[in-house]
């Protein structure tokens, strides 16, 4: 049986679709991404999963995840759901993080909601954890708050809140976009390594083409809510079978090309 | 030799941070440090950096919607004061990051491109330059009497760049012009803004942290880092053969496609 598996699933606001009958499955350790312009329906995706949709939506279809269906669980059910086998990592720290707590207290609230922990060994729990997502000087990093940080540190707090708990299922929408091009690097080689260290599935939800590139190995590529094509990275690049994706994995082509030009020309 | 077009002499600009306590030591962020390039006409030179490097105020000095604390900024020679402001306001225009915040969300598409002709007393007819100015961006006139939520992100960035080119600047200063838009739809705006500045001739000061923006569209390449040019010539020999670690790491952190590899 698959880890997660997605039927059929469709979202709606009032009269307007912004997913339309998406089907998907992922095992456990499966990374795959999601790629779409901005109001194509990728977000949503995510918030349905993690049961976040705002109460505007109506939905209908399956999400089964570890064979239990979230659709139709409650809100106090989710909860349980959340943060232990799916987590999210959001697209803005600044507006993810509380900037009234400490880092090391927001890091450790799943494990609040999930385990049965003394202060002590959260505490513990919380420096091993900035330690695990690259960040500098755990010990004194947890007693800082938000906007002490860089943008890549916040990132990274936000990444150690969604493995807290080691979810089963990681999802991650457009880490990177407030985040400088060197730091970009960074972040991604980061969950690169976490999800492989504990097979966890991943979900990167991007509008970058070669940032999704480098993390998953399967993609679904998105169009005002309709699921266009999925395919494995490879297939995608040596034959896109949408127009659409074809537009995008030539531009992903041309813009290398225009940068390697100029790179390889002083090497050779 | 020509004179360069906008020059700085050891341009610097420090901010000063808020006092930890009342009797601390006044703490200065420098934020633009010993800053000298010049800029000759038909230029197009990139200015990379990660963000906090002091790219976006070096563009407010060179546009003077910023005074430096010290070194000084010359335009065609001159030293820039203020009966010649209105003159250098003409000639050096910004197209900003976000289209949302830099137009004004109560004006229609007219009103923000008539706004800079009134300001500097344009000479021609100010209508007719207002659609000629949509036509070269490439927007249907109909738009004219659209408000900027009406428009869409590429569409928005295309009227911010016919309010830039209403009043025939010769200096085009661009501040991540497309690190808002969907990827496909920055390519076109790319295409756009590398159509004219060779059909109109003009100088271009383009700021982006995404080397291959600045790799399609400039000549020239200077590199910032906490504040310093550190790096800079042409953007053949400063991608192909960086000479300082940070700009390797910058053209390092490029994604790579994986079948390019």
């Amino acid at each position: 049986m698959k880890f997660l598996e997605v039927n059929k699933l469709t979202i709606k606001f009032g009269d307007k679709t912004v997913v339309n009958n998406l089907s998907f499955d992922l095992a456990a350790g499966d990374r795959f991404g999601v790629i779409g312009e901005s109001g194509s329906g990728k977000t949503m995706i995510a918030l349905a999963i993690i049961g976040l949709l705002p109460d505007s939506a109506s939905f209908s279809g399956s999400i089964r995840l570890d064979g239990e269906e979230l659709l139709s669980l409650g809100d106090k059910q989710m909860s349980a759901f959340r943060g232990s086998k799916v987590s999210m990592v959001f697209q803005e720290p600044l507006t993810a993080l509380n900037p009234l707590m400490r880092v090391g207290k927001q890091i450790t609230q799943p494990l609040r909601n999930h385990n049965r922990l003394s202060a002590r060994e959260r505490l513990a729990r919380a420096i091993e954890l900035c330690a695990s997502v690259g960040l500098p000087d755990p010990e004194q990093t947890v007693r800082a708050y938000p906007h002490q940080l860089s943008g890549g540190q916040r990132q990274r707090v936000g990444l150690a809140i969604a493995i807290a708990c080691n979810p089963k299922l990681l999802i991650v929408d457009e880490p990177t976009t407030a985040l400088d091009v060197t730091v970009q690097r960074e972040v991604l080689q980061t969950i690169n390594e976490l999800v492989k260290q504990h097979s966890t599935a991943l979900i990167f939800i991007s509008h970058d083409l070669p940032v999704v590139s480098t993390m998953v190995e399967t993609i679904a590529v998105m169009q005002s809510g309709n699921c266009v094509e999925q395919a494995s990275m490879s297939a995608l690049f040596d034959q896109p079978q949408h127009e659409y994706s074809k537009r995008l994995v030539d531009l992903a082509r041309a813009t290398q090309n225009r940068f390697t030009t100029f790179t390889t020309k002083a090497t050779s | 030799m020509n004179t360069p077009i906008l020059e700085t002499h050891s341009l610097g600009r420090d901010f000063k941070l808020p006092r930890a306590s009342v009797t601390a030591k006044q703490q200065l962020r420098h934020a633009v440090v010993d800053v000298n390039i010049s800029i000759n006409a038909g230029d197009r030179l990139g200015i990379v950096g990660e963000s906090g490097s002091g790219k976006t105020t070096l563009a407010k000095l060179l546009l003077r919607l910023d005074q430096p604390t010290s070194g000084s900024v010359n335009f065609m020679g001159q030293k820039l004061q203020g009966a010649d402001m209105a003159d250098f306001r003409r000639q050096v225009q910004i197209i900003f990051q976000d289209p949302r915040s830099s137009l004004d969300p109560r004006m229609a598409v007219e009103q923000i491109i008539l706004e800079p002709l009134e300001c500097l007393n344009f000479s021609q007819n100010h209508q007719a330059r207002i659609d000629e100015v949509l036509q070269q961006v490439e927007l249907d006139l109909v738009i004219r009497s659209r408000y900027p939520h009406e428009l869409s992100g590429g569409q928005r960035q295309r009227v911010a760049i016919a309010r830039a080119l209403a009043a025939q600047p010769s200096v085009l200063v661009a501040d991540e012009p497309v690190s808002a838009l969907d990827v496909l739809v920055r390519e076109e705006v790319l295409q756009l803004i590398n159509r004219l500045i060779n059909q109109l001739g003009l100088t271009l000061v383009l700021i982006s942290h995404d080397l291959s923006v600045v790799a399609q569209l400039c000549d020239k390449v200077a590199v910032m880092q906490h504040g310093r040019i550190i790096e800079s010539g042409a953007t053949q020999s400063v991608f192909g053969n960086p000479q300082h670690q940070f700009t390797r790491e910058l053209i390092a952190a490029v994604p790579q496609l994986p079948t390019l590899k």
